[in-house]
C-alpha cells in the first residue's frame, strides 16, 4: 500500500494515510451541512420560508464577496472585471433557477423533515448521473445494477413505507402565506397524497431538475466565462440573494414575523406558537448565519477541496454516505432543542415528539441507500471491449466490437419504426400484432373500469388478459425473428425460432391447464360462492375479441406458410436442385408458431364460454359445482388439443425424420443405391429445419471408376422430389480412405454399423 | 412396456426413480402446506422443486436414450433428448413463475392471512432437501448445462459481492470465489428471503410481506433458470456454438489453403447434444483438382471438432452442365423399381473393428 502512495495516480484506492485528512475534513462538514438543515428546519417553524432563504444568501454572498472577490476577478487578467450585458443576463437566469429550486428544497424540508430530505435530495449527483445511465444508456456493471435497484428500492421504501399522517390534507391550512406555498397546497390536495409523500416528490424532482440543470448548457457556459466554479458560484449566490430580495421585503412589511407554519405542527396550533415567538431578529440572527454557513459556505469549499485533491467521485460516494449518516445520528438527539420548548408550553409537547420521527422505513432506506451510493460509485469497467493490451504510456487498450458501437448509434424512435415496419411486412406477424392490440386495448378498458369501479374481479380478471397477452407477444416476436436473415451463429437463419416459439407455446398450455386444473379440483370439495353478474359481461365482450381471433388465425392455421417461400429463397444460392413450393403443398405445411397462437386463442374462447355457461347455470339453478365443472372440462380440453403441437414440434426439435416424408425418402435412397457407380450409403440425415425447409445430408460410397459429380448431379435430381432447402452430399471412393489413413486421421466416426450396401454388389 | 422393465434393470435409472418418487411426494406435501398456510412465498419456493423433479426425470431420460440405438427415424441418435427435456424443464419453472408473478399481482388488491406456523419448518425441509438433490443425485447434462450456460444476473451479483467481501477479509477468498452452482444458490436466496418475510411479519408488519417475497422468489428463479433455457434453446435453434467459431475459422482458414479448393459455401456447424457436433460444409474445387484428396484433407482437419461431419465436394461446371443433360439419364434410372433389399451391417462385426464385407471390392481400412 505505501508503494503506491508515493507516486502520484490517480487511481480509485488511495492509500488510506492520504486520504484521512480529506476524510476527516469530508466528515465534519457534512455533519455540519446536516447540523445546518436541521437549524433550518427549525428556523422554518418561526420565519417565513422566502424571508429565511433572503437573510441565509444575504450572509453567504457577504461571505463570498469577501472571500472571493467575484467582481474584482484578480486572477484572470484577460477578462475585464465587470460583466459583459449577456453575461448579466446569463447569470439572472442561472440564479433566479437556483432560487426556484432552493425554494422548492425548502418546502419538500418543511414538509418531510430534515432526515427525508437529506436522504432524498443529499444524494450525490455523480450517483444519480451513474443511475440514469445505467437505466437509459445501459452502461452498467452488475454492482451498477444492483445500485440502481437499491436506490429505487429506497426511494419506494420511503415512499411508501413510512408512517403518515393516516388522512391526507383535504384543504390547506388556514393564514397567511405567499402565493408560491398556497399553489403548492392545491397540488398536495389535488393530488391527494400525505406530506411526506408530497415533500419526498417535491424533493426528487428538485434533485432531478438541479442535476439537470447543472448539467446544462447554460451552466457549462457560465463555468467557461466566469471562469471556474467558485466565482460562478459567489456571484450566483449574490444574485440570488438580489432576486429574493424584493419578495423577501415585501413579505417582511406585509406579515410581521407569521409563524405561519408550513409544518403540521404550527397549522394545529398557530395561536399558541405566535404568542410565544415574537422575539426580536437577534434571537434569529446567529442560527440563521449558522445555516448559511454550514449549508453554503463550508460545504462548497470543502467539496470543492476534496474534489480537487481526489477523483471525483470520492467526494461524492463519501461525502453523501457521510451527510446520511451525520443526519440519522442527528435524528435520535435532536429532540432536545424541542423539549426546551416543551417545558415551556407542555400542552403541544406529544405532537412535537411524533412530528417527523424516526421510522423503520426511514432506517432501512438509510441503509439502501449507503450500500447504492458505493456501488454506484464503484468503477464501470467495460467487459465489453475486448482487451488487446497496453499502449506505450501502459494504459490497457480495449476494442470495442461493432455490435456495442452499433447499440448506442441508434435512436428510440427509429428502432421502434422499424421494429414496426418489419411486423407490418410478414402476414403472420401482422396478425398477430393487430390481435395483440385489440387484445390490449380490451385489457387496457378493462383494467381501467375495473379501478374506476373498484372492481376486484375484473382487475384481476385484466391481469389474467395480461398474462395471456405476453403469449402472444412472443407469437409476434417469433414469427419477426423468423424473418431474419442468417447470421453467422444462426447460420441456418432463424426459421426454427418459430419451432421454438410453438414449443413454448405449447408448454405455456400445457401449463395453464395444469394449474386450472388444479385450482378447480381444489373447488370441486369447497365450491365458493361467486358474484358474476359483472363478470358475464366481460366474459362476452372477451369472447367476441377471441372469436374475432380464432376467425383471424384459423385462416392463416389453414394457409400457414405461403409467407415462408420468401424466406426460403435465401438458401437458394448453391445448389441446383429446385425448391419451388408450388401451392398445392401449402396445406402439409403446418406454422408451429401460429398454431400455438391459434391454440392460445382457442383456449381463452373456451375460458370464456367456460364462465357464460358456468354463471348462466349458477344465475339459473344454483348449481356451484357448475364452475370448477367447466374448469375440468377445459383444462382437459386444452390439454389434448396441445399435445399433438407439442409432438409435432419436439419431434423438429429433436431433428426426427419428419414423418411425412420419412416414406419417401426411404425409396428414394433406394433408388440412390441404383445409380451406376454408387456401391453403399451411410450417415443419410433428413431433417426439418424450420415449417417448410428440409434438410438431408448423406455418405455415399462409390466404385473408384465413378465420375464423383455425375453421381452427384444424378443424385440431386433424384432427391429434388423432396423439395429440399440443403443437401449435403459426401461422394468417397476407396481412395478417400487412403487418404485418411495417409492422414493419420481418427476413423472412428465412419462408424460401419450403419453403411447400407447395394444388393448386387454384396451378391457379387 | 419395455422401457419399464429397462428402468427397473438400469442401476442408475432406479436411483433417479426412487428420487424423483420421494421428490414428487415432496412437491405433494409442500404444495399442501403452502395452500393451507396461504402462503405464495412457499408456493413459489416449491417450484424450485419441482424443478429438480424434472431434473431427476431428464436423469431417467438420459439413461433410457443412452440404452437406444439409432433407429431409422432420429438419425442423429437420442442424444438429444436430455436438451429437450433440459430446456423444457426450465421453460416450464419460467412458466410457473410467471403464474407466480400474475397471481402476486392479483394478490396485491387483496388482503390475504398467512399461517406462518408450518411455515418454517417447511422451507427449511424444502431448502435441505432441495440442496440435498443437487449435491447428492450425480445430474451429468445438468451440470454440464450449469458449467457451460453464461452465469445468471443472481451470480454475477453474488460474484461482485464476494469479492468486494474478499477483498475486506481475504481469508474467504477460497470459499466464496469460485463460480457458485447458481441452482444451490437459488435455493439459499429463496430461502433467506421466506426466513425473512417470516421474521418480518413476527415482528408485526403485514402479511402482505409474503406476497413480496413470493415476487423476489419468482424473480429470481426466472433469473436462474433463463440463461439454462437460452443455452439449451440454441443449442435446439441449430446455431454454431459461439465459442467454437474462433476454432473453426481457423481451421476453415487452413482448409481453404489446400491445393485446388476455390471456396467454402454454406457452412453449418450446429450442436447435437452436449458436446456433440455435426456439421456440413459444400466446397467448390478447382475443375482439374483431385475430389478425394481435398475431401480427405477437409475432412480430417474438421473431424477433430465435429463429429457428424458431411461435406459436399462440388466442381462448378457439373452443376451447370448436368442439369440440362442429366434429366434423360436420370428419369431412367428412377424407372428401375425401388425394391432392392438391402443389407445392414452387423453391429457386432464393427466392434470387432473388422469390416463384414471384405470380399467387396470396397474396402474401408479401419485404424
Amino acid at each position: 500500500m505505501n508503494d503506491h502512495s508515493k507516486q502520484p495516480r490517480r487511481t480509485s484506492s488511495f492509500a488510506l494515510n492520504d486520504v484521512v485528512h480529506l476524510l476527516i475534513l469530508l466528515l465534519v462538514s457534512k455533519f455540519l451541512k446536516s447540523f445546518g438543515i436541521y437549524l433550518c428546519y427549525d428556523l422554518l417553524k418561526h420565519i417565513h420560508i422566502v424571508q429565511l432563504l433572503f437573510f441565509s444568501l444575504l450572509i453567504a454572498a457577504l461571505f463570498y464577496l469577501l472571500l472571493q472577490r467575484p467582481f474584482s476577478n484578480p486572477g484572470t487578467s484577460k477578462k475585464s472585471s465587470t460583466l459583459s450585458k449577456i453575461q448579466y443576463i446569463r447569470l439572472f437566469k442561472y440564479s433566479s433557477f437556483q432560487v426556484f429550486i432552493k425554494l422548492l428544497w425548502l418546502f419538500g424540508l418543511t414538509q418531510c423533515g430534515p432526515l427525508r430530505t437529506t436522504l432524498i435530495f443529499e444524494q450525490s449527483e455523480f450517483v444519480v448521473l451513474c443511475a440514469i445511465k445505467a437505466i437509459f444508456l445501459s452502461q452498467t456493471n452488475p454492482s451498477r445494477t444492483r445500485g440502481v435497484f437499491l436506490l429505487l428500492v429506497g426511494t419506494l421504501v420511503l415512499f411508501a413505507f413510512d408512517h403518515d399522517r393516516l388522512q391526507a390534507p383535504s384543504d390547506h391550512p388556514e393564514g397567511h402565506h405567499g402565493i408560491i406555498s398556497h399553489l403548492f397546497y392545491v397540488l398536495i390536495s389535488w393530488f391527494q397524497v400525505s406530506d411526506h409523500k408530497a415533500g419526498i416528490i417535491l424533493l426528487v424532482s428538485a434533485l432531478f431538475l438541479q442535476i439537470g440543470f447543472n448539467h446544462g448548457s447554460l451552466t457549462k457556459v457560465l463555468i467557461t466565462d466566469l471562469g471556474g466554479h467558485k466565482r460562478l458560484k459567489a456571484l450566483s449566490t449574490v444574485f440570488s440573494a438580489i432576486i429574493i430580495a424584493p419578495w423577501a421585503i415585501f413579505n417582511l412589511f406585509t406579515n410581521i414575523i407569521d409563524p405561519s407554519a408550513y409544518t403540521s405542527l404550527a397549522t394545529e396550533d398557530s395561536e399558541l406558537l405566535t404568542s410565544q415567538t415574537e422575539h426580536s431578529w437577534l434571537y434569529y440572527l446567529l442560527p440563521t448565519l449558522l445555516v448559511s454557513l454550514f449549508i453554503y459556505l463550508i460545504d462548497f469549499y470543502v467539496d470543492s477541496y476534496v474534489s480537487n485533491k481526489t477523483e471525483s467521485n470520492f467526494a461524492a460516494k463519501h461525502g453523501s454516505i457521510f451527510v446520511f449518516t451525520a443526519s440519522v445520528g442527528l435524528s435520535f438527539i435532536w429532540n432536545y432543542p424541542h423539549l426546551v420548548k416543551v417545558m415551556v408550553m407542555d400542552k403541544i409537547k406529544t405532537i412535537i415528539e411524533q412530528e417527523h420521527a424516526l421510522s423503520w422505513g426511514v432506517i432501512i432506506a438509510y441503509f439502501l441507500f449507503v450500500i447504492a451510493t458505493h456501488s454506484l460509485s464503484s468503477p464501470l469497467i467495460s467487459h465489453k471491449g475486448s482487451f488487446i493490451g497496453y499502449s506505450s504510456v501502459g494504459s490497457p487498450l480495449y476494442s470495442l466490437t461493432g455490435e456495442n458501437l452499433k447499440k448506442t448509434s441508434m435512436s428510440m424512435v427509429t428502432v421502434t419504426k422499424n421494429i414496426l415496419r418489419e411486423i407490418i411486412s410478414n402476414t403472420d406477424s401482422r396478425k398477430i400484432f393487430y390481435f395483440l392490440c385489440l387484445n390490449l386495448m380490451f385489457t387496457f378498458v378493462e383494467l381501467t373500469y375495473g379501478a374506476f369501479t373498484n372492481s376486484l374481479g375484473l382487475i384481476s380478471d385484466g391481469f389474467h388478459m395480461l398474462f395471456d397477452c405476453s403469449a402472444l407477444v412472443m407469437g409476434l416476436f417469433a414469427a419477426v425473428v423468423s424473418q431474419w436473415k442468417p447470421t453467422r451463429i444462426y447460420s441456418y437463419g432463424f426459421g426454427r425460432v418459430e419451432i421454438l416459439s410453438g414449443f413454448i407455446n405449447g408448454l405455456f398450455l400445457v401449463v395453464i391447464s395444469l394449474f386450472v386444473f388444479a385450482e378447480a379440483f381444489m373447488r370441486l370439495f369447497e365450491p365458493p360462492e361467486i358474484k358474476s353478474e359483472k363478470l358475464i359481461y366481460v366474459s362476452f365482450a372477451g369472447l367476441c375479441v377471441n372469436l374475432f381471433g380464432i376467425f383471424a388465425f384459423s385462416h392463416a392455421h389453414s394457409h400457414g406458410g405461403i409467407s415462408d417461400d420468401s424466406h426460403a429463397h435465401s438458401h437458394s444460392h448453391s445448389h441446383g436442385h429446385n425448391h419451388s413450393h408450388g401451392p398445392g403443398n401449402c396445406s402439409s405445411s403446418e406454422n408451429d408458431n401460429m398454431r400455438g397462437v391459434y391454440l392460445h386463442v382457442l383456449a381463452d374462447t373456451l375460458g370464456s364460454v367456460g364462465v357464460i355457461i358456468s354463471s348462466f347455470l349458477i344465475q339459473q339453478f344454483g348449481w356451484y359445482i357448475a364452475d370448477p365443472l367447466c374448469s375440468l372440462c377445459i383444462s382437459i380440453m386444452i390439454f389434448l388439443s396441445v399435445l399433438p403441437l407439442l409432438k409435432h414440434s419436439s419431434s423438429v426439435l429433436l431433428l426426427r425424420t419428419p414423418e411425412n416424408k420419412e416414406k419417401q425418402f426411404k425409396n428414394l435412397v433406394q433408388k440412390i443405391l441404383n445409380v451406376e457407380g454408387v456401391l453403399s450409403y451411410r450417415d443419410d440425415h433428413l431433417w426439418q429445419l424450420s415449417s417448410n425447409n428440409y434438410v438431408a445430408s448423406l455418405h455415399v460410397q462409390i466404385s473408384q471408376d465413378a465420375y464423383e459429380q455425375l453421381v452427384s448431379s444424378q443424385i440431386h435430381s433424384i432427391l429434388k422430389e423432396l423439395k429440399l432447402n440443403n443437401l449435403t452430399l459426401q461422394i468417397e471412393k476407396k481412395i478417400f480412405f487412403q487418404h485418411l489413413q495417409g492422414l493419420g486421421a481418427n476413423l472412428g466416426q465412419i462408424d460401419n454399423a450403419n453403411v447400407v450396401y447395394r444388393q448386387d454388389n454384396l451378391n457379387r | 412396456m419395455t422401457n419399464l422393465t429397462f428402468l427397473l434393470k438400469n442401476k442408475q435409472a432406479k436411483q433417479f426413480f426412487y428420487w424423483a418418487i420421494i421428490s414428487s411426494v415432496v412437491v405433494l406435501s409442500l404444495f399442501y402446506v403452502s395452500h393451507s398456510s396461504n402462503s405464495l412465498a412457499l408456493a413459489s419456493f416449491t417450484y424450485i422443486i419441482i424443478f429438480d423433479f424434472f431434473c431427476l426425470l431428464n436423469g431417467i431420460l438420459n439413461s433410457w436414450a443412452r440404452a437406444q440405438l439409432a433407429k431409422s427415424s432420429f438419425t442423429f441418435g437420442f442424444k438429444r433428448f436430455e436438451v429437450l427435456s433440459l430446456f423444457s424443464s426450465a421453460i416450464l419453472t419460467i412458466l410457473a413463475s410467471f403464474f407466480v408473478i400474475k397471481e402476486g399481482f392479483e394478490y396485491l388488491f387483496d388482503e390475504i392471512q398467512v399461517h406462518t406456523s408450518r411455515l418454517i419448518p417447511a422451507s427449511i425441509f424444502a431448502f435441505l432437501f432441495h440442496t440435498f438433490l443437487i449435491l447428492g443425485v450425480k445430474n451429468d447434462s445438468l451440470d454440464y448445462v450449469i458449467n457451460s450456460s453464461s452465469s445468471s444476473w443472481l451470480q454475477e451479483h453474488f460474484f461482485d459481492i464476494s469479492e468486494t467481501t474478499c477483498r475486506i477479509i481475504p481469508f474467504f477468498s477460497k470459499l466464496l470465489l469460485p463460480r457458485m452452482n447458481p441452482i444451490l444458490l437459488l435455493g439459499f436466496i429463496n430461502f433467506v428471503t421466506i426466513a425473512g418475510s417470516f421474521l418480518l411479519i413476527q415482528l408485526g408488519s403485514s402479511h402482505m410481506i409474503d406476497v413480496y417475497a413470493a415476487l423476489l422468489i419468482a424473480t429470481t428463479t426466472i433469473g436462474t433458470m433463463t440463461p439454462f433455457a437460452i443455452f439449451t434453446g440454441k443449442i435446439l435453434l441449430q446455431t454454431t456454438p459461439s465459442h467454437l467459431i474462433t476454432q473453426l475459422d481457423k481451421i476453415l482458414r487452413e482448409a481453404s489453403t489446400l491445393d485446388g479448393v476455390l471456396e467454402f459455401r454454406d457452412e453449418h456447424f450446429w450442436t447435437i447434444s452436449f458436446g456433440v457436433l455435426a456439421g456440413s460444409l459444400h466446397v467448390r474445387i478447382r475443375r482439374d483438382a483431385d475430389e478425394q484428396l481435398v475431401l480427405a484433407h477437409v475432412w480430417h482437419k474438421l473431424a477433430g471438432v465435429i463429429h457428424h461431419l458431411t461435406i459436399h465436394v462440388f466442381k462448378d461446371d457439373w452443376i451447370r452442365r448436368t442439369t440440362h443433360q442429366l434429366v434423360y439419364s436420370q428419369s431412367n434410372l428412377n424407372s428401375f423399381s425401388a425394391s432392392t433389399g438391402n443389407f445392414k451391417a452387423n453391429s457386432n462385426a464393427i466392434q470387432n473393428s473388422k469390416h463384414p464385407n471384405t470380399d467387396s471390392d470396397f474396402v474401408i481400412i479401419n485404424p
